[in-house]
């Protein structure tokens, strides 16, 4: 959706802002810039809507490279929060919303309906709200405006920029479970800049951290709880939520070797693994390693006495997990299908492992 | 000091019209002079904060302009412009600009950071901003400029008279020159609430056009 090719910034004073960026934010979710103070974050997020212009390299959304579009018209289709908020105190609430619609030339009818959705959304009550001034409401109350402000044209993409910084920790909380819920329900393209980890942690789909210009690591908030690239990273995150994340293990210290078998043996040489191993099951996996199904010993007994019968006649498939889940979701799933093992499959469908209940149990326990 | 108020009331009664004639008369210069002062003033205000380099020099000429003494400004316009109403109009438009300029160009750069940046992100056009942004919220700080210029066209304008603008400086330098107190008050006085009444009424019409959002 957005992508950043080889981009650098170099700001007048020569100062290098962004260094050879290449970045792909995708459609649907919502990103989150994350850095010490001065690493880029709010250069990086202007570069988007134009606001910046880099010195270098390109910048493209939805495959169109954006400096070849009017940059009033980029903006008007893409929502903007910044930390200060920004409403315009001269005009009321109604007409600080309906400002982008406006500007887009809908008609009335159209954007006052909206306006009252928004403010709805957000838990304002539009009769009393829509014909105040900014200078009437609260902190909390006006971020909100703020962001309803960015919604309301309906653009593709959102940024924000620190917006809920500026706000007591209550209404920040507040207003991070009303921005996942709103993320559920739109489905916006978000990018997200804050400083605050358990912020990030909380609302992203995926955490960008970066640290004097550069991208250090991109990656799912649970994934860089579990693997932070290096001790900037672990610094960065600090001790205190890297422990507080280990108390589930992840998925790769649960896994057990699996006994497998290929989908064309006989039932015979099934039955022959099983007992080898002191198995009641056995994962089915073809050449490649790619994950079937799973053949179970009383399968095999009732169907036994035929020979033409091979595994791949026998075997059923069971649920098997993706090995960037996380183990919560495993254990929710065996406990709720009553599985006694998950097969883990990589990427591409191959097998990777399973989990039975007894590796979660040693790893939990220990 | 009673004899000073029966006199005025000799004065009042006996002078009434010369009394309205000149009032009128310095409303016409005023409003004429602002009128351009404000005319040239708020672009240039504009055109400064889009062009900031040029502000710090040229804010300075008008500043110069307004240390000129009024009396020597005026004299300044007979050998250019002659005598009458039009070089009255010209100079007291000259002294009516700085205030204007000053105000037009301090209240738009002051205007929130935040806002404009929120206005630009939003993909408004820079006229937009202008418009519906900048002057808006610098209005209050510009009409403060307009009535510190209006008080000082007013009182500037009563020496209009000496070259041959007419208005309330006809009393006053008539009532001098044959040393009347009651006709200097004649023409004083009402220049007085002549400047009161500006102020009065731009302030008033300042408190009209603020948005409720802005009023303090
Ligand atoms: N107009 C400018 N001219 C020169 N340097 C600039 C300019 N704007 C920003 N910088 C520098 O570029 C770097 C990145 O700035 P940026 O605003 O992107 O940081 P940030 O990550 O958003 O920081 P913060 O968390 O404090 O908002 C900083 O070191 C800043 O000083
Ligand atoms: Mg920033």
């Amino acid at each position: 959706m957005i992508r950043f090719e080889n981009v650098s910034k170099v700001y007048e004073d020569g100062f290098k802002a962004i260094d050879n960026m290449n970045l792909h934010i995708k459609k649907g979710e919502l990103l989150v810039l994350i850095g010490p103070s001065g690493c880029g974050k709010t250069t990086t997020m202007k570069m988007i809507n134009r606001l910046i212009e880099p010195t270098e390299g390109k910048i493209f959304i939805d495959n169109k490279e954006i400096s070849k579009i009017n940059p009033v018209e980029l903006r008007r289709n893409i929502g903007y929060v910044i930390q200060q908020i920004g409403l315009l105190p001269h005009m009321t609430i109604g007409e600080n919303v309906a400002l982008v619609p406006k500007l887009k030339k809908w008609d009335e009818k159209k954007y006052m309906k909206r306006v009252k959705e928004l403010l709805d959304l957000v838990g304002l009550e539009p009769n009393i709200y829509i014909n105040r001034y900014p200078a009437e409401l609260s902190g909390g109350q006006q971020q909100r405006v703020g962001v309803i402000r960015a919604l309301a044209a309906d653009p593709p993409i959102i940024l924000m920029d620190e917006p809920f910084s500026a706000l007591d920790p209550i209404s920040r909380e507040q207003l991070q479970d009303e921005l996942v819920r709103l993320q559920e329900e739109i489905n916006k393209t978000i990018v997200f800049v804050t400083h605050d980890m358990d912020e990030a942690l909380k609302i992203a789909d995926r955490i960008c951290i970066m640290k004097e210009g550069k991208i250090v690591q991109l990656d799912k908030p649970e994934k860089i709880l579990q693997n932070p690239a290096n001790d900037f990273v672990k610094n960065f995150i600090g001790e205190e939520r890297l422990e507080r994340s280990n108390v589930l293990p992840s998925i790769n210290d649960v896994l057990v070797e699996p006994m497998t078998i290929e989908p064309n043996q006989t039932l015979k040489n099934a039955v022959g693994k099983m007992r080898k191993y002191n198995m009641d099951n056995l994962i089915v996996v073809d050449m490649n390693g790619n994950y079937l199904g799973v053949v179970n010993i009383w399968d095999i007994e009732e169907k036994f006495q035929d020979n033409k019968l091979l595994v791949k006649d026998v075997m059923k498939p069971i649920p098997s997990v993706n090995e960037n889940q996380n183990l919560n979701e495993v254990i929710t799933l065996m406990r709720k299908e009553n599985l006694s093992n998950v097969p883990v499959i990589k990427d591409k469908g191959q097998l990777k492992g399973i989990i039975t209940h007894a590796s979660v149990v040693e790893k939990i326990v220990c | 000091m009673e004899k000073i108020i029966a006199s005025i009331k000799d004065i009042l009664v006996a002078r009434w019209p010369q009394i309205l004639d000149g009032t009128l008369g310095h409303i016409q210069l005023t409003l004429i002079a602002l009128f351009f002062a404000v005319l040239i003033a708020v672009p240039l205000g504009i055109f400064l904060t889009r062009h900031r380099k040029f502000a710090d020099p040229i804010i300075g000429v008008t500043s110069v302009f307004q240390t000129i003494p009024s009396l020597a400004l005026l004299g300044f316009m007979i050998p250019i412009l002659g005598i009458g109403k039009v070089p009255a109009v010209v100079a007291l438009t000259i002294y009516g600009l700085l205030p204007i300029l000053r105000n037009t160009y301090t209240g738009i750069i002051g205007v929130d950071k935040g806002v404009i940046e929120a206005g630009v992100g939003m993909g408004m056009t820079s006229r937009q901003i202008l418009f519906m942004i900048e002057i808006p919220m610098a209005l209050s700080v510009i009409m403060a400029g307009v009535r510190t210029a209006s008080v000082l066209i007013v009182g500037v304008g009563t020496l209009a008279s000496l070259i041959g603008a007419g208005g309330l400086g006809d009393l006053i330098f008539r009532g001098i020159a044959t040393a009347t107190t009651s006709l200097i008050l004649a023409g004083a006085v009402p220049a007085a609430i002549l400047a009161l009444t500006f102020d009065y009424v731009l302030k008033s019409i300042e408190f009209k056009v603020t948005p409720r959002g802005l009023k303090k």
